[in-house]
């Protein structure tokens, strides 16, 4: 798969995710996942997908994915801590 | 004639419970005076203090130099858990002091009937709460959270079933099949945010119209007596 088909799965899994279609999201990032491994961005999405389902056991695994392959990743911290019910302010 | 609203709260002892009561406090844009005797404890909220002492609340010349006094303090929280006489006796001295109203902290039904006795105003038993809601967070997955608000009533928050999704209100029958009221829904809402990332807001729809649609990931605000909420707990698994 070449690099615009990629881009193109971003940009179909960010508009079925917009549209509150979480199924249909959630499989385009699973192919992303696939494809690219290391990319916390990956992560980051599917752990807002799940949230957004309300598995939220999932979704915490997913943001802490996210962290530990970037460990500065101001938004997944931001969910995380309010998925644990940290009271602390992301800056 | 309404009570006027709370300006100036003093919270004594600033250990994990002090410490999360000055920081929700500090979003309501009120002034806060903290104490305790350990300069870390008051190191980690001094940001959030309009009055920052390290000192002993049992001395009254030290409170009253903090000025916790009648005129000035509105409320008073005592989050002192470790020392259950030190915190009676403080509670004791605020009210002596004439503090209009005196929040204190129990870690047990004893200490708790003791600071019933001597007038606090309010007695507030944290580890009992969390306690409850921790247990019923655990048997009932569904829940998310819930409160009581009499001996009769609760509140409860419940992740929207997935009989429920892509239903109006009117066709669930909620209030005259289970006996309870849907009084909001909170709802993620997927964005594009101001720095071009994908994230979520939530958006709270207060007394939903009966023709609302519940929406997968939907949180239902849930209202009913106790025996009631049970029973929807129990069918909504």
């Amino acid at each position: 798969m070449n690099q615009q088909n990629i881009e193109d799965l971003w940009e179909t899994g960010k508009f079925y995710f917009l549209n509150n279609k979480y199924d249909e999201a959630l499989k385009i990032f699973e192919q992303l996942l696939k494809l690219e491994p290391g990319n916390p961005e990956v992560y980051y999405h599917i752990g807002l997908i799940k949230e957004a389902k309300n598995e939220f056991s999932e979704a915490k695994k997913m943001f802490l994915q996210t962290l530990k392959l970037q460990p500065k990743h101001k938004n997944a911290k931001k969910h995380l801590n309010k998925l644990l019910g940290i009271n602390e302010e992301v800056k | 004639m309404s009570e006027e609203k709370p300006k100036t709260f003093v919270v004594i002892g600033l250990g994990v419970f002090g410490n999360q009561i000055v920081r929700n406090l500090s979003k309501y844009n009120v002034d806060i005076i903290g104490i305790d005797k350990d300069e870390k404890k008051v190191e980690e909220v001094k940001d959030h203090l309009k009055i920052a002492i390290v000192g002993d609340a049992t001395d009254t010349s030290q409170l009253e130099q903090a000025g916790v006094n009648a005129q000035d303090v509105d409320v008073a929280i005592v989050a002192i858990g470790e020392n259950v006489e030190v915190n009676v006796y403080v509670s004791l001295l605020l009210k002596e002091l004439g503090i209009k109203k005196v929040f204190s902290r129990a870690v047990n039904d004893q200490h708790a009937n003791i600071l019933a006795k001597i007038g606090v105003d309010k007695v507030v038993f944290p580890e009992g709460y969390v306690a409850k809601h921790l247990v019923s967070s655990l048997l009932s997955p569904k829940v998310l959270d819930m409160f009581s608000f009499s001996d009769e009533y609760s509140v409860i928050e419940v992740s929207s079933p997935k009989m429920f999704v892509n239903k109006m209100l009117q066709e669930l029958g909620v209030r005259t099949k289970y006996n309870v009221t849907v009084i909001g829904i909170k709802r993620k809402i997927p964005i594009i945010d101001e720095a071009g990332e994908t994230d979520t807001k939530e958006e709270i729809i207060f007394v939903p119209s009966p023709d609302e649609e519940i929406l997968e990931g939907d949180v239902l605000i849930v209202v009913g007596k106790n025996q009631d909420i049970e029973k929807f707990k129990k069918v909504i698994g």
